[in-house]
């Protein structure tokens, strides 16, 4: 129960908070919580998490004007900032409540992973998209004794992974390369004190990225049953709560805004799927139109569907505009759908704002506005995270996600696995804005 | 409205944003490892829980005075999923520019008779 108990009280932090550091505050106070057993030091670490959750909130509140809410795709559980005003003393009783009946519940759920000392519950895959089936339930002792792993089954995996990346990955040279690296680490018994199967996953998708320097590959370890062939379609009803998630959210678009000399301003956080958000993203590109310039703030987007970059890229050429993807061979998908009726922003001046939290699908958009020459880049360099893996299955709870095409890229810059897609005009990320709006300023005045 | 100005968030530097620079003074450090740290050189006044620790530590990479290093995998087989986090520069000359003051506090508080014995 202990991870799953900490994931809970993790969602009720606020969600700008969670959509950057989610990961790191679950891995914080799973570590508070193996290292302070004992009925005093899990009420102090249940009232520590309580004023954090209080001064963070307030962080928050004053850090974000604009309503920004981050839910999952499935509708869990999450905090919405519905307006910028405060939350109302109900509001708060009610959280209040509820972190008191959850950490209430703390020291004895706790307890059971106690004698373990480390969790019943393997970290997720980050990029597997998968919809594993659900082993048979076992007792904690039988599962403390399946995640360890003794030298044979080491090598066996190391095997199938050398043999995987062989059959799969698109440049064969560095699978070469980055199978020769695990071997010959192995030889040299530097795995030999990996006893936890999900560290052993950690560590060589670590060392597999570092030969390789693409972020797609990854080792995947799964407590559940990885399924056999690619996961099943989303069901309509996946499909319902998908959209009912993203809508909640203004599927992560802030509002439009027009800045002096007549700057359109739109800041969003994600590409969603254009099935749930295309009116939402045509209503915010409708709101820019008039603009003599526009700014778009993706120093916060961490990627998404391609759909939505080739929906919003569409807006700003006149003609049909070849949009390089590493993810896909060209089709004629691969093309804007240029131009858009009615729209004026064509000939617009675009400034895109960057920085290194700018990852995958929005990299995308930067790289090829900037090789097309179509936008100027400022702030940061963007995180560098390319190709796309596909999970090919290992044994029933091991995967490897290997990237599996590499489409001709028609520009002589190499694409942005590793490196990033480099600013323009190089800023801080925190600076971007307004060294972008001088930018645009000194443009149209020379218009 | 949108704030185009930069923002002048650390003046006055807070105490936990402090605490988080003097613990990456010696080595690079992990989020965890960090809090420990500053629990440590608190006596244990001071337990930094996610939201306040990663909400410092967001403010001050964004004013450039710490900055995301890769980790050392060797020393943690499995744990290369961390970030840790490296005193920049500048963060150096915040933090004795903060300790400096706190001296200088210090200093006038012996004088005044509020705080005896060899503190600074």
């Amino acid at each position: 129960m202990s991870e799953k108990l900490c994931a809970v009280l993790v969602r009720l932090y606020p969600s700008g908070f969670r959509q950057r550091y989610h990961e790191e505050a679950l891995r914080l106070v799973m570590d508070r919580s193996r290292d302070e057993k004992g009925l005093f030091r899990r009420l102090r670490l249940g009232l520590d998490l309580i004023r954090d959750l209080v001064a963070t909130a307030s962080i928050y509140r004053s850090r974000s004007p604009i309503p920004q809410v981050s839910c999952g795709a499935n509708g869990e559980l999450c905090f919405q900032f519905v307006g910028p005003e405060s939350p109302t003393a109900s509001s708060l009783f009610m959280g209040f409540l509820v972190s008191m009946i959850l950490l209430g519940a703390l020291p004895v759920s706790f307890g059971g992973s106690a004698s373990g000392g480390k969790s019943n519950f393997p970290r997720q895959p980050m990029m597997a998209q998968i919809e594993p089936q659900r082993a048979e339930p076992q007792r904690a002792s039988d599962l403390a004794a399946a995640l360890k792993i003794d030298a044979a089954k080491r090598h066996e995996i190391i095997l199938a992974i050398a043999a995987k990346l062989k059959e799969h990955y698109f440049d064969s040279a560095t699978a070469k390369k980055a199978t020769e690296a695990l071997q010959a680490t192995e030889i040299s018994g530097g795995f030999n004190t990996i006893t936890d199967i999900r560290d052993f996953a950690f560590a060589l998708t670590r060392q597999l990225r570092k030969v390789s320097q693409d972020l797609h590959i990854e080792l995947v370890y799964s407590d559940r049953l990885l399924p056999n062939g690619p996961p099943p379609a989303p069901s309509a009803e996946a499909r319902d709560r998908y959209k009912t998630a993203m809508l909640r959210q203004n599927c992560t678009f802030e509002d439009p805004q027009i800045l002096p000399n007549n700057i359109g301003y739109l800041k969003f956080n994600f590409y969603p799927d254009t099935a749930a958000c295309k009116d939402t993203a045509q209503a915010a590109m409708a709101a820019l139109n008039e603009a003599q310039s526009v700014i778009l703030d993706l120093r916060d987007n961490s990627g998404g569907f391609g759909n939505m970059v080739m929906l919003i890229a569409s807006y700003f050429f006149d003609h049909p505009e070849y949009m390089y993807n590493p993810r896909d061979n060209v089709t004629e998908q691969s093309w804007t759908h240029s131009p858009v009726p009615g729209t004026k922003l064509a000939d617009k001046p675009l400034y895109l704002l960057t920085s290194s939290r700018t990852i995958s699908a929005a990299e995308d958009f930067c790289y090829n506005f900037k090789m097309l020459k179509r936008a100027t880049l400022v702030g940061e360099t963007t995180r560098g995270s390319a190709h796309a893996g596909v999970i090919y299955r290992i044994d029933d709870h091991f995967g490897i996600a290997i990237p599996e095409v590499k489409p001709i890229n028609p520009y002589s810059t190499v694409d942005w696995e590793g490196a990033g897609v480099a600013p323009d005009v190089k800023v801080k990320a925190s600076d971007a804005l307004t060294t972008a709006v001088a930018l645009a300023g000194k443009k149209s005045l020379r218009r | 409205m949108i704030d185009l100005m930069p923002k002048q968030r650390l003046n006055p530097l807070p105490s936990a944003a402090f605490h988080i620079l003097l613990s990456l003074a010696d080595e690079d450090l992990h989020g965890y490892a960090i809090m420990r740290c500053v629990e440590e050189q608190t006596e244990g006044r001071m337990r930094l829980g996610p939201g306040t620790l990663y909400s410092s530590i967001q403010v001050l990479l964004e004013e450039g005075f710490i900055e995301e290093v890769e980790g050392n995998a060797e020393r943690e087989p499995g744990h290369e999923r961390r970030r840790y986090y490296h005193l920049t520069p500048a963060g150096r000359k915040l933090a004795q520019a903060e300790a400096s003051r706190l001296a200088d506090l210090l200093r006038f508080a012996r004088a005044k008779k509020i705080l005896r014995g060899d503190h600074v």
